[in-house]
């Protein structure tokens, strides 16, 4: 569950440019709900979904909580560019010959 | 809502607190000039106001509908059309679709208050930094609104003709100033309501914990709907109540001997809170040939002492002399409910007296 946005979307609902970001796949693994995870950063469980969605971008202090609370690097949540899948990131393929 | 407190507590006194305590204070200094005190008007207007304030208190989602970006818009187009209705009512032209058009803007606004989570309005601590940059968004545009319509406004009444200048005039002091209160304090949520994408799916249930202060609070908006309509019922079912006493006046002479005289003074309620009260005052006077008025029975003293949530129509009052001479006065007054405008009670009041002083009917 990546969340990859659409080429058109060229940024967030209030113009900013679109953070990629893992928290979906991640919420999942943990199986916290949004509500779960929402209490855990402090913020409404609305934002998480808005920051899945990618319209939404976390400042620098609610990102370090996300990274608290995942417990990983800021840049293994967030990135500027697609995120790819995190079987791909472990496994990844061999190179075409 | 589920902010962590990462933010220093208020202060208890704060710009904010300080502007709403003033308003309220003008409101209600506004409202006990418009109402007698202890009217049951005026306790209405209490008990929607501490409604109000208990609903504000209580946290709210959107729900599944509210909360689809299409249907806020929807919201918000049909609150703009009803304020710029009221732009165009004078305060003369008030009548019973326009209280209804103010019921119903004044529905669509809590409807806005829920789609918007009260976000518009809510302290900085019950908010997380989404919102506040969407609510800092939202106070930006409406200010924007809010500077080019008082600016228009001003436009209007530099270069109007005097006609226009007289319908500007007399627009702000109906409808305008509802437009205006509207603009003021609902456009940043308007705004929130247009702006934020549909919501997430609540993938945890409902949110809404019905806790003992949401009960209440629910409780009391239903009854705060269903008091108007079950008073204004009353207006029909309800029987009158009459109230009447005379006392002596000090005797005059007259051309044919001495006058004596009584005050009569009777008022007959009609409704109960919602109602109006109708009176008769007056002083009337007999010498053994005639009965006449001396003050109080005449066509100017026709009108509901007291009136609410009521329109009252005169239907007649009239004040004739018998051939016995005997003196007849009937006011009869037509009282119709605002709030449902097919429930009416007619009130009859009468004064009949005889030349001989005899009081054969009254009220």
């Amino acid at each position: 569950m990546l969340v990859r946005r659409k080429e058109d979307q060229k940024s967030t609902s209030d113009g900013q440019r679109p953070l990629f970001n893992r928290i979906a796949v991640l919420r999942t693994e943990r199986q916290l709900s949004r509500q779960q995870l929402a209490e855990a950063v402090g913020v409404n469980y609305q934002t998480i979904g808005y920051i899945e969605r990618g319209e939404y971008n976390p400042s620098l202090e609610l990102a370090f909580r996300f990274a608290e609370v995942f417990a990983l690097p800021i840049e293994a949540i967030f990135s500027r560019q697609p995120l790819r899948p995190l079987s791909e990131e472990l496994y990844p393929r061999p190179p075409k010959e | 809502m589920t902010t962590r407190s990462l933010r220093p507590s208020r202060p208890l006194i704060t710009i904010e607190r300080v502007v709403a305590a003033l308003i309220v204070l003008l409101i209600g200094f506004g409202l006990l000039a418009w109402f007698e005190i202890f009217d049951a008007g005026l306790i209405y207007v209490l008990f929607v106001l501490v409604t109000a304030f208990v609903v504000r208190s209580v946290e709210v989602e959107p729900g599944a509908w509210l909360g689809l970006r299409a249907v806020r818009r929807g919201l918000v187009l049909v609150i703009a059309l009803i304020t710029l209705d009221f732009l165009t009512i004078r305060a003369m032209d008030f009548n019973q679709v326009d209280i209804a058009l103010l019921f119903l803007l004044i529905l669509a606004d809590v409807a806005l208050g829920r789609a918007t989570r009260r976000i518009a309005s809510a302290d900085e601590d019950r908010i997380d930094e989404r919102q506040e940059a969407l609510r800092n968004r939202a106070h930006r545009i409406a200010y924007a609104i809010l500077a080019i319509s008082v600016g228009l406004v001003l436009l209007i009444a530099e270069v109007a003709t005097p006609g226009l200048r007289r319908w500007l005039a007399e627009s702000l002091g109906g409808g305008g100033v509802v437009s205006f209160i509207q603009l003021l304090f609902f456009s940043p949520a308007m705004v929130i309501a247009w702006l934020e994408p549909d919501r997430i799916a609540d993938e945890d249930g409902s949110r809404m914990h019905r806790n003992f202060r949401a009960r209440i609070a629910y409780g009391m908006v239903t009854f705060a709907v269903v008091l108007p309509v079950l008073m204004s019922l009353l207006l029909a079912v309800a029987p009158s109540r009459v109230s009447a006493f005379t006392r002596p006046e000090p005797d005059f002479a007259t051309s044919n001997g001495t006058a004596h005289c009584s005050y009569f003074d009777a008022r007959t309620q009609a409704g109960i809170g919602f109602g109006a009260t109708t009176r008769i005052a007056a002083v009337a006077c007999w010498d053994g040939r005639s009965a006449f008025e001396e003050w109080g029975l005449n066509s100017s003293d026709c009108y509901p002492y007291r009136s609410e949530f009521v329109s009252t129509t005169t239907i007649e009052c009239r004040r004739t002399m018998g051939s016995d001479g005997s003196l007849h006065f009937t006011y009869r007054t037509d009282v119709r409910s605002a709030i449902l405008p097919f429930v009416s009670r007619e009130v009859v009041m009468t004064l009949n007296l005889t030349k001989d002083g005899k009081v054969v009917q009254f009220p």
